[in-house]
């Protein structure tokens, strides 16, 4: 880590770039979602300004926890007697593939949680391509790392789960089965790999709440979501998950065949936001993508957060400065800035 | 070894009966079919569980789910394992009779078993429909012959199954344990044939790398029917290992652990006619 507690500032300065270039193209690639609206504006109120912080991380080691939170304290989060739910990406585990979130970050994440006084932390995820949750925790060392750490883990595809009508549209669902972890947790933080995605451009923390869908209700690998096409399930699934919280780990992202055969990149951030669509067209634009040019990310900037650019203050880091060039997934060349 | 486990998985099993007779998943949900099924063949045909899968069956064989969603063949085909007679049968039928919607480059027809009726036939559903065929209707050919084709054009590169299909996008992709490992279950009857030879010894190359309970019990499972006495023995250890956290483990884990570690005829529904 390069970056100082003091010199995490707000960088307000950092949006103008972006934004020029952001907010003239943002009308124009709506794309497959054009249209009127598929949820319901009482629902989902239209999203105002936002905020991202982007900090930098050269690895997964030294103070990751007080990095966390100071994060969490740029972008205001409120934490103190909260229940919180971590959601990291353990989709998978391949040798040689920065496919997960790294669990050093996870635990310190928990730990920052635990530090500003979250009443309850746990760890939860779905796996989504291999039913054996243990067998990818363990390969992934996430385990390991939650044993040491006393933190529990919930495998969402095996949990409890309660039916969630939807208030949008996309898939033609009437509802969703979520984890009752998830449905009753006071924050669910969506904790994504910074990475390329084969299907959607990019996997960030909207498309991580595919993880959240119970796969003994849905199958694997969440199959009634492909089925559905995955952009609009990305969209059902955000809204009705509504993570509170966004950390990205772009500490080691992906890019090229994302989400599990790419290469690994050093990116060296990590993006915080309470804003979910802010997160992510912040993530999308450090791997050098046009956010404005995927049209799932757009959409979700009708209803979920903020995807104009120059509507997402950037706090901490210059993120145009650390915006590094990923290879994107083979099909997505045109999202590339 | 191997007995003292078994009665422990068979302890912490009966431990987590729910007062309707059913099993759950994990603590704090409501009894489901595929936990049930499973615990009541763990514990011999249990008739509390058994009981409790009857009173869900349709007219039609198929079966009411806590989160509706499960009216496709994959728990039905389970089912049919522990249920008994004409009860047996209706399962299966409605397995049979909900196939999934085609893969990707595999035209319009269906074909195979997916895990719900509006899901794509994969591995995994379409071997629990060739275990309960080869078992229920053994000279049904068509159904074993569907099944086992399938099984055999989705087998990956490196010879182990993954979900579905062998390749995405035109990138290979590589087998999984646990699946691989439920399609031999499946595949038992075919044991002298070559792929199935060629994805046992991907699965005997393979599975401690996934070293999970699921895994490794469905593995040993597998090594059991396929008489490869060796990785049975390793697979007993690990699930030894894995032993201070069986309270933490899912009810379905738990029950193929006991099925794994338990005697040959807990393993005789499995096994088919052949």
């Amino acid at each position: 880590m390069t970056l100082t507690r003091r010199e995490l500032l707000i960088r307000t300065g950092a949006v103008a770039a972006w934004a020029t270039v952001g907010g003239a193209v943002y009308a124009k690639h709506r794309g497959v979602f054009d249209g009127p609206p598929q949820f319901d504006r009482s629902a989902f109120p239209e999203p105002e300004r936002s905020a991202a912080a982007v900090l930098r991380a050269e690895r997964y080691s030294g103070d990751l926890e007080g990095l966390v939170a100071d994060g969490l304290r740029l972008v205001e989060a409120r934490v103190r007697g909260r229940s919180v739910v971590l959601k990291p990406n353990f989709v998978e585990f391949l040798d040689d593939h920065p496919i997960n979130t790294q669990p050093a970050l996870v635990v310190a994440a928990a730990n920052a949680f635990r530090r500003l006084g979250a009443r309850s932390v746990v760890v939860a995820e779905g796996p989504g391509h291999r039913r054996d949750a243990e067998a990818v925790a363990e390969q992934a060392g996430l385990l390991e790392a939650l044993d040491d750490a006393r933190l529990p883990f919930v495998d969402l595809n095996e949990a409890p789960v309660v039916r969630v009508p939807l208030r949008s549209r996309y898939t033609g669902l009437p509802a969703l089965w979520v984890p009752t972890v998830l449905h009753e947790a006071d924050l669910v933080v969506s904790m994504p790999k910074l990475k390329t995605h084969h299907w959607v451009a990019v996997t960030l923390s909207l498309k991580n709440c595919f993880g959240c869908m119970p796969g003994r209700v849905y199958g694997w690998p969440k199959d009634v979501f492909h089925v559905r096409s995955v952009p609009n399930s990305i969209l059902d699934i955000a809204g009705v998950i509504k993570p509170s919280l966004a950390i990205i780990d772009g500490i080691v992202g992906m890019e090229g065949n994302g989400p599990l055969l790419g290469d690994a990149v050093h990116s060296g951030v990590v993006v915080i936001s309470r804003d979910p669509v802010a997160a992510d067209v912040t993530g999308a634009r450090l791997m050098g993508m046009e956010p404005e040019k995927i049209e799932y990310l757009m959409e979700a900037g009708r209803f979920l957060g903020q995807a104009r650019s120059e509507l997402i203050e950037q706090r901490g880091e210059d993120p145009e400065r650390l915006a590094k060039q990923f290879a994107p997934a083979p099909g997505f060349e045109h999202v590339v800035a | 070894m191997g007995a003292e486990l078994h009665a422990e998985h068979l302890r912490v099993l009966r431990d987590r009966r729910r007062p309707d007779g059913g099993f759950s998943t994990g603590r704090g949900a409501a009894s489901e079919l595929e936990p049930t099924v499973l615990a009541g063949l763990a514990l011999g045909g249990d008739v509390q569980a058994r009981s409790w899968v009857s009173a869900r069956q349709r007219r039609d064989g198929g079966f009411g789910e806590l989160s509706g969603r499960h009216d496709g063949p994959t728990t039905a085909a389970l089912a049919s394992l522990l249920l008994e007679g004409g009860a047996a049968r209706r399962a299966l039928a409605f397995a049979v009779a909900h196939r999934g919607l085609p893969l990707p480059g595999e035209g319009d027809e269906r074909q195979g078993w997916g895990w719900t009726a509006d899901t794509r036939s994969f591995v995994e559903p379409t071997s629990r429909v060739l275990i309960a065929a080869n078992r229920l209707t053994p000279s049904d050919t068509a159904v074993i012959d569907e099944a086992e084709r399938l099984l055999r054009t989705w087998q990956c590169a490196d010879h182990g199954w993954n979900h579905g299909v062998a390749t995405v996008l035109g990138d290979d992709l590589t087998g999984y344990a646990q699946t691989t490992a439920v399609a031999l279950i499946a595949l038992r009857p075919q044991a002298t044939e070559g792929f199935v030879r060629r994805g046992l010894t991907f699965l005997r190359d393979r599975w401690y790398r996934e070293a999970g309970r699921l895994t490794t019990a469905q593995a040993q499972i597998a090594f059991r029917f396929h008489a490869v006495e060796d990785d049975v023995v390793r697979t007993t250890a690990l699930l030894e290992r894995l032993r201070p956290r069986a309270a933490r483990a899912s009810t379905v884990a738990l029950a193929w652990s006991a099925l794994a570690t338990g005697p040959d005829e807990l393993l005789e529904p499995l096994r088919g006619a052949a």
